[in-house]
């Protein structure tokens, strides 16, 4: 432990820089989030409600909504406004008005919204090219009316900004096509308005370009209609002997409605609109990998549910006896290592069983409370502290049965344990057996979550994986072998902190066959807190890592483990971790901005999915439901915990960080919290 | 394995984590100038409409707070007085063919009588609308004409 202690500064840098890393990553994908849905959200539509204008009243063409009461400018009445509208996407059309306009000499003004200046700067280019002005509509083109104010706001200075970028100017003059005459404007639309005239915006409302008369505003939308309304209407105003114009003009503004604006501000909205793309970037990756995810995901539910049916239905018989070696590696493990002796040697094993406890330099005395015990059968090695790969070892060498059982020290058989263990030897392409770890402190919800986790790992992905001959690791907790292959494979390796894995695949690779006896029960003790629990996961997920790049070549082998076990692992406990945070980041984003009922309807399903298989996995392991009322917490807390874990070992290992064995702490008091 | 003990790969790491980061951290810090409406940073100043030269003078018959007072709730739910937004609104009836009928004249909307009636108080159709700043018409120093 004061080892341990005295190396916590040091690690605790080398971990505070992914996470703020990681902190950074997430607020940058809340910011693409918010930005994206501000630039492209169009809106649902709203009904419209009376005019507030009085229809005898005069209005239009601008409104100065900037005082209260607000203040008309009247139209030059020898002239009429021509007022080009972006209803959509205006390409098509804007070229053949713009032609309209260049041959009958006339001045106009357009009204675009953001999106369109951003997308098609031409239209921009074309409305400015002959003296035309620009005005705006907002970004998106929906109704400005339905938005809060603060939206609203943000509606018109995007806009502005695309505008500032793509056209060098910015703007003093708005219209709301969806209240483009005054007929429409109702008190919704009056209150944006009235909220874009406190910023300076003049309001332009007009009237159908077959109505307009003198001192009017003629509206023509643009669309595959807007050139045939325009040369209509240009007739019409030279019979009457009306000048086109643009609204300012009209209106009587002094100069005109556009201002040129600094390279500051140019460089601002170019900024806007690139981040504006790089936030549709990252929305378009995470709408593409939604669905190829969500399917993987159900198909490897799908597929291990069938699987664990039919694994539970074809047990792996065996009949084989003889005597057994069981070796118990134990570093510190005094406060367990009494109670997993006495299960061992109260195995139902007539046969002859042997326990090695190897003392791997233990400092709490654990070889002096072994010999103390004086149990006939029980031997115990004692060494300097080498590492739990070289306590196997130093057993292994001295076992002289066929078959050696492997145990953690702190974990307990039940007396049919080992028979069930061995059992599958009889079968001579065996070479080594799982058996079925289960968590014997679950009272807490810690132990709870664990619990749960281990029941449907056991019972789910490693029926599944067993089927295809790929399962990657027999736990430390409990597994068989035979010795002979333990020699084949030159013992335990010590390359990985995931010695178990590394060991696994190497028999695998040999072409032995690795069963999994789902009733051989080991009782193990989960790691009590949150701390032990994340070091004995970061432990697991990069030392599996360091046996997958070790074993890479199994790959290419045509064995179950190199077609299934590592593609498996490599997919749902490297990739899919990576992207958790994600996963969470949007679902939470999409929860508080709306669209609340459909991402509560996807998390409802997902979690009754899951429900489900841990159902069907508590049956199969005979376990009481009980337990399950604390799966839908784990969503909150614990899957978060499994993610980061494994981000930190990628981390690590893509870093070459250099980590130590974290022993987990061991609480005295255990036989207290025993369920 | 994977241990780098020149720690080579953890300075290109560190590297691309800084820079990685770094980018992050101006994107999220542009995106929220942008929220908050910094000046010059995210909003610009508009240029405004500068002196109207031809004013038609104050239109009186509009609250400052229309929303809560101008339209009544059921008002805006009858069938009959609404109608749902499609489009660029009103402004937007199907096109006329060259030649229209309407009629086009510049003396139609000139008459000095009509932009006088611009601050008529009671002229909309919201009769629940208080009169805000309005009275007679005669009262209105911006009364144009």
């Amino acid at each position: 432990m004061s080892s341990r202690a005295s190396h916590l500064p040091p690690r605790r840098r080398q971990i505070a820089t992914p996470w703020v890393l990681l902190v950074l990553l997430l607020a940058g994908l809340t910011a693409s989030l918010a930005l994206h849905q501000l630039l492209t959200d169009g809106g649902a539509g709203r009904r419209v409600g009376p005019s507030v204008f009085d229809a005898k009243a005069p209005t239009g063409p601008l409104a100065d909504l900037s005082r209260s009461p607000l203040r008309w400018a009247r139209g030059d009445a020898h002239g009429v406004g021509i007022a080009l509208v972006d209803v959509g996407d205006p390409t098509a059309a804007a070229e053949d008005v713009a032609d309209v306009l260049a041959a009958r000499d006339v001045d106009a003004s357009w009204f675009l919204s953001g999106r369109t200046i951003a997308a098609h700067p031409a239209v921009v280019a074309l409305a400015r090219e002959r003296g035309g002005e620009v005005g705006i509509t907002g970004y998106t083109g929906r109704d400005l009316a339905e938005l809060p104010d603060w939206r609203l706001r943000l509606e018109l200075s995007t806009t502005q900004a695309a505008l500032a970028a793509k056209g060098n100017v910015t703007t003093s003059l708005l219209m709301l096509p969806q209240a483009a005459s005054a007929s429409r404007v109702d008190a919704a639309a009056f209150r944006a308005a009235r909220t874009a005239g406190h910023q300076g915006y003049g309001l332009v409302v007009g009237v159908d370009p077959e109505d307009a008369v003198g001192g009017q505003v003629a509206v023509i939308p643009l669309d595959r209609h807007a050139s045939d309304r325009l040369a209509a209407l240009l007739d019409r105003a030279r019979g009457a002997t009306l000048q086109p114009m643009p609204v300012s003009q009209l209106a009587g503004m002094t100069g005109t409605a556009n201002s040129p604006v600094g390279g500051w501000a140019q460089a601002n909205g170019r900024a806007l609109l690139a981040a504006g793309r790089a936030a549709d970037l990252v929305v378009l990756v995470i709408e593409t990998l939604f669905w190829p995810v969500t399917v993987l995901l159900s198909i490897r539910a799908l597929l291990s549910l069938v699987a664990a049916l039919w694994h539970a239905r074809h047990p792996t018989r065996g009949h084989w006896v003889g005597p057994v070696t069981v070796i118990v590696p134990a570093y510190n493990e005094a406060a367990a290592i009494e109670d997993t002796i006495l299960s061992l040697v109260e195995s139902d094993w007539p046969w002859g069983l042997e326990v090695i406890v190897v003392d791997d330099g233990s400092t709490d005395g654990t070889g002096d409370l072994v010999r103390s015990l004086g149990i006939p059968g029980v031997w115990l090695i004692q060494q300097p502290n080498a590492g739990k790969p070289a306590a196997l070892n130093a057993a292994i060498a001295a076992a002289r049965t066929d078959v050696v059982v492997m145990v953690d020290g702190d974990t307990m058989f039940e007396p049919d344990t080992v028979a069930r263990l061995v059992a599958p030897f009889s079968d001579p392409r065996v070479g080594a057996c799982s058996g079925n770890a289960k968590v014997w402190n679950r009272r807490a919800l810690l132990g709870r979550w664990q619990h749960i986790e281990y029941v449907m790992g056991f019972n789910l992905d490693r029926r599944l994986l067993a089927v295809c001959r790929a399962i990657p690791t027999i736990p430390g907790a409990i597994g068989a072998f035979r010795l002979q292959v333990l020699r084949e494979v030159g013992g335990v390796s010590d390359d990985t902190l995931a010695e178990d894995t590394d060991l696994t695949m190497a028999i695998t690779r040999r072409g032995w066959r690795v069963t999994y006896q789902e009733d051989a029960l080991a009782w193990t003790e989960a790691p009590f807190t949150a701390g032990d629990l994340w070091r004995q996961r970061y432990r697991w997920s990069y030392g599996t890592l360091q046996a997958m790049w070790k074993h890479r070549g199994a790959v290419l082998e045509r064995r179950g483990i190199g077609l299934v076990g590592m593609p498996y692992a490599w997919l749902f406990q490297v990739t899919l971790p990576l992207f958790g945070p994600v996963a969470d980041v949007v679902a939470l984003y999409t929860l508080l901005t709306g669209g609340s009922v459909a991402v509560l309807a996807a998390w409802l399903l997902f979690t009754a999915v899951h429900t489900g298989l841990a159902v069907v996995a508590f049956r199969l392991d005979r376990e009481r439901l009980g337990p399950l009322w604390a799966l839908p917490l784990q969503q909150v807390f614990y899957r978060q915990l499994m993610y980061l874990v494994a981000i930190q070992s990628v981390l690590s290992a893509l870093t070459g960080t250099r980590l130590r064995w974290h022993k987990l702490r061991r609480l005295e008091a255990q036989s207290a919290l025993a369920t | 394995m994977f241990v780098d003990d020149t720690g080579k790969r953890r300075r290109i790491a560190r590297l691309i984590g800084t820079s990685t980061g770094g980018l992050a951290l101006a994107y999220v810090s542009f995106v929220g100038a942008t929220f908050a409406g910094v000046p010059g940073l995210g909003r610009l100043d508009v240029p405004g409409l500068g002196q109207l030269t031809n004013p038609a003078g104050d239109q009186a018959d509009v609250g400052e707070h229309p929303v809560e007072q101008a339209v009544p709730a059921a008002v805006a739910d009858q069938p009959g007085a609404s109608t749902t937004t499609t489009g660029p609104g009103g402004a937007a009836g199907p096109p006329s063919g060259p030649g229209s009928s309407t009629s086009m004249s510049t003396t139609s909307t000139t008459a000095p009588a009509t932009t006088t009636v611009h601050g008529n108080s009671n002229a909309t159709p919201n009769s629940t609308v208080p009169d805000k700043g309005g009275g007679p018409p005669t009262s209105h120093p911006g009364g144009g004409g």
